[in-house]
């Protein structure tokens, strides 16, 4: 398969374009709010399909580490497969967090929030800035 | 709703039906702003109960299915209308089709407003009036006595509203189509941290400065109860800064002491149960109505069953919103470490 441009690219390209070239051509004021939310989409997946499997990669490990699971081996790399093992040990740490506050374990509450906020670094990355297009 | 040849004759047959005649109906124009439901203004003329009325109004209706971004019901939405109008500075519901058996889809018709989106106001005329008007405003809308509204609104299953949203939050992240560790440490911290109780009243639940205008007067008009609910009526005031963080500006923000005093003085709540500390409490746990509206959209587009660039758009406002969560639990566990302990 051809690799190049990766897709992150071409769907910045795609994203220009249609800012650029297709908004100004359209009047239908609907249109416009449509179109100024696919630009919007469309840089976030950019972002993210340049990343995503490694970064949820990443995460699960430090989740299992964290929570003190064995690490467990990711034996597939298919988008599907690493989102449903994302969100498995995603739930373990959910289970976690719910103990930790249920024993006011203040420790470990610190610790699982530490990793809760690297989340939150990584999606504020994918997110860049919000624009509630449509909004009044 | 997108058809402005045939619309006036199917807006002509649903005020038929509510028993209004010599009925002229034109200038139908599609309006953008109405976030979840599709929006039309129109002129029309109409004899009801005796009494010759012309105007302009606004039809309000449910995109075709399957596309709705948030589920909710007009029905309900005009009884809640109709309950508050005698109380709050809101256009009056007009007519119904329940089942859209005139428009073709759930709609109801409401009077049309002159006043003017609040932030292009705001840029004319700037914001250093609203805080004391927003105050007023909430405080009317959470004093409305609990049984002059509609039966049909949700009321606290627990008999405690900040219960049952702490439920919503911890059922949220069970119900959604994958894991959601930030939603499940939210859930926990909200129950560790409750504020002192007030009685329960309406939840608008979007009060935001989208769901708001500013009319001739200067006074707030409040619109679109979709979301409306019974409960802790603090959830609108947490609501609204948690919107204003993400659209500025945060007209409680502008004058907090101004706005917590007219609201306390408006609604006769004590300092310790509205202050500084307890809105960033309902920051958090105020958004949920709204947030499982979404999470529950993005799971159906998940599975397969919906699909529109609005809710995968949406979607994505859950990224912002746990962000903003857990700097608010952050910056309020900072102000309970010090003397502040009023939560």
């Amino acid at each position: 398969m051809l690799t190049q441009p990766t897709t992150d690219k071409i769907l910045l390209a795609i994203a220009d374009d249609l800012n650029s070239f297709v908004l100004p051509a359209v009047n239908d004021a609907q249109a416009k709010v449509l179109l100024g939310q696919i630009d919007q989409l469309l840089r976030r997946l950019s972002r993210r399909s340049a990343n995503e499997i490694a970064w949820m990669v990443e995460e699960i490990q430090a989740m299992n580490e964290a929570i003190g699971r064995e690490p467990q081996e990711i034996t597939s790399l298919v988008l599907a497969d690493v989102a449903a093992e994302y969100s498995e040990a995603s739930g373990a740490l959910g289970d976690a967090i719910d103990e930790a506050f249920a024993n006011e374990d203040a420790a470990t509450i610190a610790k699982l929030k530490n990793l809760l906020s690297l989340r939150i670094e990584k999606e504020q990355e994918i997110l860049g800035q919000l624009d509630l297009v449509g909004r009044g | 709703m997108q058809d402005p040849e045939g619309m006036p004759e199917k807006i002509t047959t649903l005020l038929e039906a509510n028993g209004a005649s010599d009925i002229t109906v034109g200038g139908y124009q599609a309006m953008t702003g109405g976030y979840s439901r599709l929006m039309a203004r129109f002129e029309a003329s109409f004899t009801i109960a005796g009494t010759r009325e012309s105007g302009t109004y606004v039809l309000r209706g449910d995109p075709p299915k399957g596309t709705a971004l948030i589920e909710t019901d007009r029905s309900q939405e005009f009884a809640v209308i109709q309950a508050v109008s005698p109380y709050l500075n809101t256009p009056a519901a007009r007519f119904l089709d329940a089942e859209g058996d005139f428009i073709g889809t759930p709609a109801l018709v409401l009077d049309f407003t002159e006043a003017e989106s609040t932030l292009p106001w705001i840029e004319k005329n700037s914001a250093a009036s609203l805080p004391p008007k927003l105050a007023e405003v909430a405080g009317a809308m959470h004093t409305i006595p609990v049984n002059a509204l509609p039966e049909i609104l949700e009321r606290p299953v627990s008999g405690d509203p900040i219960t049952d949203q702490i439920m919503m939050w911890k059922q949220t992240a069970v119900n959604h189509v994958e894991h959601l560790p930030i939603f499940r440490y939210v859930a926990a911290w909200l129950d560790a941290n409750r504020p002192p109780p007030v009685p329960i009243s309406l939840v608008h639940h979007d009060f935001s400065t989208a769901n708001m205008m500013v009319d001739e007067e200067g006074d707030l008009v409040v619109i679109d109860f979709e979301l409306a609910t019974i409960g802790d009526p603090r959830e609108d005031l947490g609501y609204f800064k948690a919107y204003a963080q993400a659209a500025p500006p945060d007209l409680i923000d502008e004058n907090p002491e101004v706005f917590l005093s007219r609201y306390r003085e408006v609604t006769g709540f004590t300092e310790e149960q509205v202050n500084p500390v307890v809105l960033t409490y309902f920051l958090i746990l105020g958004v949920i109505g709204v947030v499982s509206q979404i999470s529950n959209s993005g799971s159906s587009m998940a599975r397969g069953e919906t699909s529109s660039t609005g809710i995968a758009f949406n979607l994505d406002n859950l990224l912002f919103g746990q962000a903003a969560w857990i700097t608010a639990a952050e910056a309020l566990e900072a102000a309970l470490d010090g003397e502040v302990k009023q939560c």
